[in-house]
């Protein structure tokens, strides 16, 4: 009882350094785009998500240093400020647009999620790797980054750590990509709609398939993104096959029986309310501003997850646990790269869609 | 063999009320957002930097 006044006032400062730090990340972001479009460069590389986390590590080394992080450490929710944003991002997800422009998108999506998932859980097993932490990177890499990451970690019960270390991981690994693949699909000569395919069918995080796409140009863009929605469209079902799967197979008592309402129990419940947010926007509830508004909210939720995953990172954790992950993301994401330029040569290129 | 800790979850219901928090929060924003027909937000707020 004596603690909940300190971690009471300890939250409302985390929350207002957090607050802070987003209008900070979003004045920074701004900044350094108008800076890259001074020299020319259409497309800033330094995408916010790598701003908000450098700024919170940053900030994390203060905290620790004057040892205040724990003071402050109730208001990095992380995952709240994620699901938030993730329930306004599905005012972004068309479905109708996806079945009636996006056949192609959805093919490939199946396909690359399927393919993806299980290699990348093929060579976790390999190298040991533990189930959790093995389903969480599974669905990061295949589906859509974070956003799968989280809803993969409720329906597996994930540790903290393990969400984290997977985030940073695709934070991290989509800057490069967001930058090499639309000059290697340049110096491919890749036709428009198949290097889009294969920005939207490679990258994890939305905002840097959209920023490879605008590299790379309109048409590109158009493409990735319709691939992109594709496989944030599959989050909702792959959450719920992982919490079928751990309940019967992985976290199965010798005597227990299991029933739907562990299912439910596990299944991770933002995802109802993206999936909701997605339908009224499929049937057109909401104007094409009203969807840029809450497209930009989603857009400082994010912000303040991100700010609060550099603020929460401990380099120590991750070292503890080793390189296995590191090998089994390195090779899923090369995998993941190869395969998404040969599924979009054959279902743009040769198929025609 | 030890139980499995999740430092989100240092209790069962914290991690569940949570998951419920961001769905009732994000449907609320969306909800005052169409019905208040807020057509832009600022991205950055200030744009000292641009």
């Amino acid at each position: 009882m004596t603690e909940t006044r300190p971690s009471r006032v300890g939250f409302w400062i985390g929350l207002a350094v957090i607050a802070v730090a987003a209008i900070l990340i979003a004045e920074l972001d701004a900044g350094i785009s108008g800076w890259f479009k001074a020299q020319g460069i259409g497309k800033n590389p330094l995408e916010y998500p790598l701003i908000a986390v450098a700024l919170g590590l940053l900030v994390n080394g203060v905290l620790r240093a004057s040892r205040t992080h724990e003071t402050l450490k109730p208001a990095m929710k992380t995952e709240l400020f994620l699901k938030i944003g993730l329930v306004l991002m599905g005012a972004r997800l068309d479905i109708t647009q996806i079945l009636s422009q996006g056949a192609g998108g959805l093919i490939q999506a199946i396909v690359m999620v399927t393919c993806v998932f299980f290699f990348t859980w093929w060579i976790g097993t390999k190298l040991k790797v533990n189930e959790q932490l093995k389903a969480v990177m599974a669905s990061a890499v295949s589906i859509c980054g974070v956003s799968a990451a989280i809803a993969a970690a409720g329906a597996v019960v994930a540790k903290k750590k393990e969400i984290t270390y997977v985030t940073a991981l695709v934070i991290f690994t989509a800057i490069p990509l967001m930058v090499a693949m639309p000059w290697i699909a340049q110096a491919l000569g890749l036709p428009a709609d198949i290097a889009g395919a294969w920005f939207g069918g490679n990258i994890d995080t939305t905002a840097a398939v959209v920023g490879a796409g605008t590299i790379h140009g309109e048409a590109a863009q158009a493409v990735a993104t319709v691939v992109k929605m594709s496989q944030n469209a599959l989050i909702g079902i792959a959450a719920f096959l992982l919490a079928f799967y751990f309940v019967v197979r992985v976290e199965k008592k010798p005597d227990e029986r299991p029933s739907a309402s562990m299912i439910w129990h596990r299944f991770p419940k933002f995802v109802l309310g993206f999936v909701f947010v997605s339908v009224l926007a499929s049937f057109g509830l909401f104007s094409k501003e009203i969807v840029g508004a809450l497209k930009t909210l989603s857009k400082w939720a994010f912000a303040m997850a991100f700010f609060s995953i550099g603020l929460e990172l401990s380099i120590r954790e991750l070292g503890r646990m080793g390189w296995r992950p590191l090998v089994v993301y390195g090779a899923a994401t090369v995998f993941n790269t190869v395969l998404a330029l040969g599924v979009a040569w054959v279902v743009f290129g040769l198929l025609g869609f | 063999m030890p139980e499995r800790q999740t430092t989100n979850q240092p209790a069962r219901q914290s991690k569940l009320s949570e998951d419920w928090i961001s769905v009732i929060v994000g449907l609320l924003i969306v909800l005052i957002v169409v019905l208040l027909n807020v057509t832009s937000i600022p991205w950055p707020l200030f744009g000292v930097l641009r």
